[in-house]
């Protein structure tokens, strides 16, 4: 199944970031999202996963084979790295836990509780939630962040090997992913014009 | 969604306070009245139930705005509009969490705190079968002005400002059950509204909820 966005315009209330986006992403491909900030990557993304409405045109998906990731962790500190995983665990109906445990290397820290971890290790928890999802798209939103590159080649790894079994990414990041098959989408080109806007606000300052 | 409920309840019971704030909110307020009205019994038999039904309002309203805050500010709550889980089915068991946690505790312990007022004995039936009754309504109501305010820092005041005159049916039949049970009327009339009120929000409002949420996610 591959991924199709076509004509999409998103942003926030009815001003859009990004317009007239059009992309295909083939089983096995990764998109990285780049632009300065502020261009809409977390916007785009977060239109991805359904959480805002496209303004106009469409992302051909469904809603339940996005695993959506964005800044923070959606961790509860209170609980245990096992209780957060178990968790999600039956949100999704995953049966993958063990194997997602020994992917993320997360043995060691199982029984902690998320507020005495690191900002690296809570990251780290939270990426494995993607893999217990066992949805085909992944839409990430900088998921290196506060990762050391020990785990950085961990997270790629995982990455890839999702890529190899025909799933898909769609990725914004500041930060270089080593993945094959790899896209760039440089958002300056979608950018939405705001001629309106500006319009506006000349009018104001020459009132 | 289990996982849903088994993870609130773990998380209430971890961060101390969140389960035993509105019980100890409860039993001090209740206490507190007799000093303020005096240690006539007639007195406070004759405006127990009404104490003790605006108590149960109150501390109900004291941890409404935990059911969403803390999710949507740690991001659960975006992940899980994100799950293959209806965010109304989600707004449904976290109001359950909350009456588990706020509305149950207040049941079991009325009885005691109807004695303590010198509530009549034949009201202490009814108190429990109108607080178990009334008492799912508040959870679902308040879960409602939550998730309006989820997006607001401190929205706390607006919320009890949002809820609390949602709340005045339930109030008005809940007590009408006592006090008609304890004069020996027939309580069917406000027994049938009461039920009906909690009947209509469980089945109507969490899907104004999970829109809400949506709105608020965005």
């Amino acid at each position: 199944m591959s991924f199709i966005v076509s004509n999409l315009s998103c942003g926030h209330q009815n001003v859009a970031l990004i317009a007239n986006l059009n992309f295909e992403c083939l089983p096995g491909e990764s998109l990285i999202l780049q632009g300065e900030n502020g261009i809409g990557k977390t916007t785009l993304l977060r239109c991805l996963a359904g959480l805002i409405p496209p303004l106009s045109g469409s992302s051909f998906s469904n809603p339940d084979s996005i695993a959506y990731m964005g800044h923070s962790n959606g961790l509860k500190l209170q609980l245990t790295v096992l209780e957060n995983l178990h968790f999600w665990q039956g949100i999704y109906h995953s049966k993958n836990l063990e194997q997602t445990i020994y992917e993320f290397k997360l043995q060691d820290i199982l029984n902690f509780q998320v507020m005495n971890l690191s900002a690296g290790q809570r990251r780290r928890i939270a990426l494995s939630r993607l893999k217990l999802t066992q949805c085909p798209l992944w839409a990430l939103d900088e998921p290196l962040t506060s990762l050391d590159s020990k785990n950085v080649a961990v997270f790629t790894n995982i990455l890839q090997n999702h890529l190899d079994n025909s799933g898909i990414a769609v990725i914004a990041t500041h930060v270089e992913i080593q993945v094959n098959k790899k896209t760039h989408l440089d958002l300056e080109f979608f950018k939405a014009e705001h001629t309106n806007s500006t319009d506006q606000f000349s009018e104001e300052t020459t009132w | 969604m289990i996982s849903l409920l088994k993870r609130d309840l773990l998380v209430a019971s971890r961060s101390g306070g969140a389960l035993t704030l509105s019980i100890s909110f409860f039993l001090i307020m209740i206490v507190l009245v007799p000093f303020g009205v005096g240690e006539d019994p007639l007195i406070l038999g004759a405006i127990a139930t009404g104490i003790i039904w605006v108590a149960a309002l109150l501390s109900c309203l004291l941890t409404l705005d935990r059911v969403f805050q803390l999710d949507f500010e740690d991001g659960t709550l975006e992940l899980l509009a994100t799950a293959p889980v209806p965010i109304e089915a989600a707004a449904l068991v976290k109001a359950f969490s909350h009456w588990l946690t706020t509305g149950l505790p207040i049941i079991i312990v009325s009885p005691g705190l109807g004695l303590l007022l010198n509530l009549p004995e034949g009201g202490m039936m009814w108190l429990i079968i109108s607080l178990t009754i009334g008492t799912p309504a508040l959870s679902i109501i308040g879960s409602f002005g939550a998730a309006l305010t989820v997006g607001l820092k401190r929205g706390g005041l607006l919320l009890s400002l949002l809820v609390l005159p949602l709340y005045i049916p339930t109030l008005i039949f809940g007590a009408a059950v006592v006090n008609r049970g304890l004069l020996g009327l027939s309580v069917a009339t406000p027994l049938i509204f009461l039920t009906a009120v909690s009947a209509l929000s469980v089945a109507l409002l969490p899907l104004a909820t999970g829109y809400a949420l949506k709105i608020n996610l965005k």
